[in-house]
């Protein structure tokens, strides 16, 4: 067929427009995804971990205070910092690569499901031998006695009552500040890594063939939502249905998390706060087109049908097992499991495919 | 080492891999057949010599490898971990597919294999309670009957091969300790162990256990082959900090130490620390491995052990020798020959392993 010239000019002026169109958005989004990069590194990871430092040193300290002075008031003091430090850690649980993948410090800090008590045993052992003390490293020892659920072990298992009473339990209590004082260098080394200009968040920022890891701002993007879906998966599967059981009969409280400080609402809720504020603080909807946004307030929408049963579960006061038994409580968090899983899907489903950044079926992972 | 696909291709082209001219494989029946999700379901897929799909087999859930009967008229499809099922396909349509499971103190890992006879059928296995990896051995002339187990002497044995000599059983112990409470959770990450092991076929004792070096010991040994000169061949998966350069794909001679293949940079850091599936060729010159996190595939001559070919393909995994060439699939449907030709296109997801018989 011929085309007059005219007609023919017009084709090429369209397909001109077009391309430059297709060349803008993809510009477009090369630089909302660098901006996001920059503020997830910024706004969301460093104060997180700079968070997750200072009360590490908080607990820290307040342990040292219950070693020096034994009783309830210290105690209570250290249980109190305790509960600051898991908070700190649950928000810090979103970040689930880079520095933190390093050097084991993830398990380090928290070896949890701990399916098979490796803690509890080797707890038991050590305190049996006696040959911790406050200064003792314990890098090189099981991640099994290093982190949070054997400080909790430490503070609140069976025993612990010698912490609170005048007369001490100066082996239990050393082991527990040496405890602490790994998480602190832990949390100092995050700190650092991560506020170092030339130091994770360069390999965050520029991505390219001699990045080590990510060879294009997509990827980045990639492991930021994965990241978070990775937490509301847990939370989900491990930290609420693994302990739910089939019904109050065949309940396992004992599987959950922090279950012996009491704190299992709490590190739920919080898990879930920091999914909302990485999405709010690394603005990711602003990489979204317009007509996209709606999955953003979902993702809100969904946190909030999560958090505010949480929140009346934990004004009521009652034990985690307590809660597992009632049918009333019971019925709020089977139900929160509905809306973790739309957060779960907007985050590794929606945002994906809307930015082209799905991953492929055999991709998703490892086998 | 440098890839030069150029040459490849024309090496592969000079070979005689043509649309329609696949290789047979060395069966009197012919064909291929791999694990696939079609929409919401899952299935296995019997193909033909050339790539055609001659039937169906609906799976109850995901599917993983598939293992076939010394005379290839029956297949087993196993479920992906941490499922429990197992599916025994009749390749002649004569008798119905019917299902069997692990215990219920067991789950499967996705792979398994036949007995040179035929009459038992070995499938790795998780017993999580314990976190010990085992065998399960079922009488495939009593209705897959479970009838023992061999001790794998490793935490997450995944695939285990019969070798040629019908003496020896090697598995790659993943050494990723998981709970079917927490699906797909990996709880040892700082204490893995991953290893090669060799098992007496007859006995189940352990021959030889060649262990990770320390400074690879979270690198997850997943998927075998055997290869020419006692060699076994293997790729993982690499579970420590994303920012160390590590290989994923190596080569072991019983006796020695493991070794491993140096991809040229570029592509080991395309690969993201995951290999899907190994393979190798009808004549042993020839090894495949898959990498669908970096969408890429590669072959590497099973001799000199230096790369032979490149081939780009987006989510590509799956792998199978096609007489002295290859088959591999990818996760958009596509089965394609190495020189990139697609034989055959699907509205359907290629699972991990494709299996030639």
């Amino acid at each position: 067929m011929r085309r007059d010239k005219p007609t023919c000019l017009l084709a090429v002026i369209g397909l001109l427009f077009w391309v430059l169109s297709l060349k803008a958005a993809a510009a477009g989004q090369d630089s909302s995804f660098a901006q996001a990069i920059d503020r997830f590194a910024s706004d969301v990871a460093i104060p997180t971990y700079q968070t997750l430092y200072e009360r590490f040193s908080d607990l820290d300290e307040s342990v040292g205070k219950l070693c020096a002075t034994p009783g309830l008031e210290s105690h209570n003091s250290a249980s109190a910092a305790f509960r600051q430090a898991v908070l700190a850690w649950s928000a810090a649980e979103v970040i689930r690569f880079g520095p933190i993948r390093q050097e084991n410090r993830l398990e380090r800090i928290f070896f949890w499901p701990d399916t098979r008590s490796r803690g509890l045993r080797k707890i038991g052992a050590d305190l049996a031998k006696g040959d911790i003390d406050a200064e003792t490293e314990l890098e090189g020892r099981s991640v099994a006695v290093q982190g949070l659920p054997a400080l909790e072990f430490l503070l609140y298992g069976t025993g612990h009552e010698g912490l609170a009473d005048i007369a001490g339990d100066a082996k239990r209590c050393a082991f527990a500040k040496a405890v602490s004082g790994n998480l602190v260098k832990i949390s100092q080394d995050l700190d650092k890594v991560w506020k170092d200009p030339g130091g994770y968040q360069k390999i965050l920022r520029n991505p390219g063939t001699d990045n080590p890891i990510f060879r294009s701002d997509g990827e980045v993007i990639q492991e930021i939502l994965k990241s978070g879906a990775e937490l509301v998966e847990l939370v989900a599967v491990a930290k609420l249905q693994s302990p739910l059981g089939e019904d109050a009969n065949s309940a396992r409280p004992k599987r959950a998390a922090f279950w012996r400080s009491g704190l299992t609402v709490g590190n739920i809720k919080a898990n879930i706060q920091a999914v909302v504020k990485l999405q709010e603080r690394a603005q990711l909807s602003d990489m979204l087109p317009e007509a996209e946004r709606g999955y953003a307030r979902n993702l809100n929408f969904e946190a909030g049908q999560v958090t505010k049963p949480l929140e009346s579960l934990i004004e009521e006061e009652t034990t985690w097992s307590a809660l597992l038994r009632d049918p009333e409580s019971r019925s709020l968090l089977q139900y929160a499991l509905n809306p973790l899983n739309g957060m779960k899907d907007i985050l590794s489903i929606y945002y994906p495919e809307v930015l082209g950044l799905k991953l492929g079926f055999n991709s998703l992972d490892g086998d | 080492m440098a890839i030069n696909r150029r040459k490849f291709l024309a090496g592969a082209l000079a070979s005689g891999l043509g649309g329609a001219r696949l290789a047979k494989a060395s069966s009197d029946h012919g064909g291929f057949i791999s694990s696939a999700k079609i929409g919401d379901n899952f299935a296995a897929i019997q193909l033909d010599e050339a790539g055609r799909i001659v039937r169906s087999f609906p799976l109850p859930d995901r599917g993983h490898d598939i293992a076939l009967s010394p005379s290839h008229r029956q297949a087993v499809a196993f479920s992906r971990r941490p499922g429990n099922f197992a599916v025994v396909l009749d390749l002649e349509s004569v008798q119905p597919a019917f299902q069997f499971k692990s215990p219920a103190n067991r789950h499967f890992y996705g792979h398994g294999f036949f007995s040179s006879d035929g009459k038992l059928l070995f499938a790795t296995e998780n017993d999580f309670d314990a976190e010990l990896g085992c065998l399960g051995v079922y009488d495939a002339r009593d209705g897959f009957r479970r009838v023992g187990e061999y001790d794998c002497h490793g935490i997450g044995p995944h695939e285990a091969l019969l070798l040629s000599d019908r003496k020896t059983i090697a598995c790659a112990i993943g050494g990723i300790a998981t709970h079917p409470d927490y699906p797909r959770q990996k709880l040892n990450l700082a204490e893995m162990a991953p290893s090669l092991v060799y098992l007496d076929y007859r006995t189940g004792s352990l021959i030889e256990q060649v262990f990770m070096p320390s400074d690879l010991y979270q690198l997850s040994l997943r998927h075998i082959v055997e290869g020419p000169d006692s060699t076994i061949w293997f790729c993982g998966q690499y579970e420590g900090p994303a920012t160390e350069a590590v290989p994923i794909v190596g080569f072991h001679k019983r006796g020695q130490p493991l070794r491993f293949i140096d991809l040229p940079p570029e592509l080991n850091a395309r690969a993201r620390y995951y290999a899907g599936s190994i393979a190798i060729n009808g004549d042993w010159s020839q090894v495949a491995v898959s990498f669908p996190r970096g969408n890429f595939l590669v072959t590497i001559d099973s001799t000199s052990k230096r790369l032979s070919g490149l081939l780009e393909s987006s989510d590509i995994c799956g792998i199978a020798g096609a007489g002295k060439d290859f088959l591999a699939s990818n996760g958009q449907g596509e089965l394609l020959q190495l020189d990139g030709t697609v034989i055959s296109a699907n509205r359907f997801s290629w699972d991990n392993h494709l299996r030639a018989f």
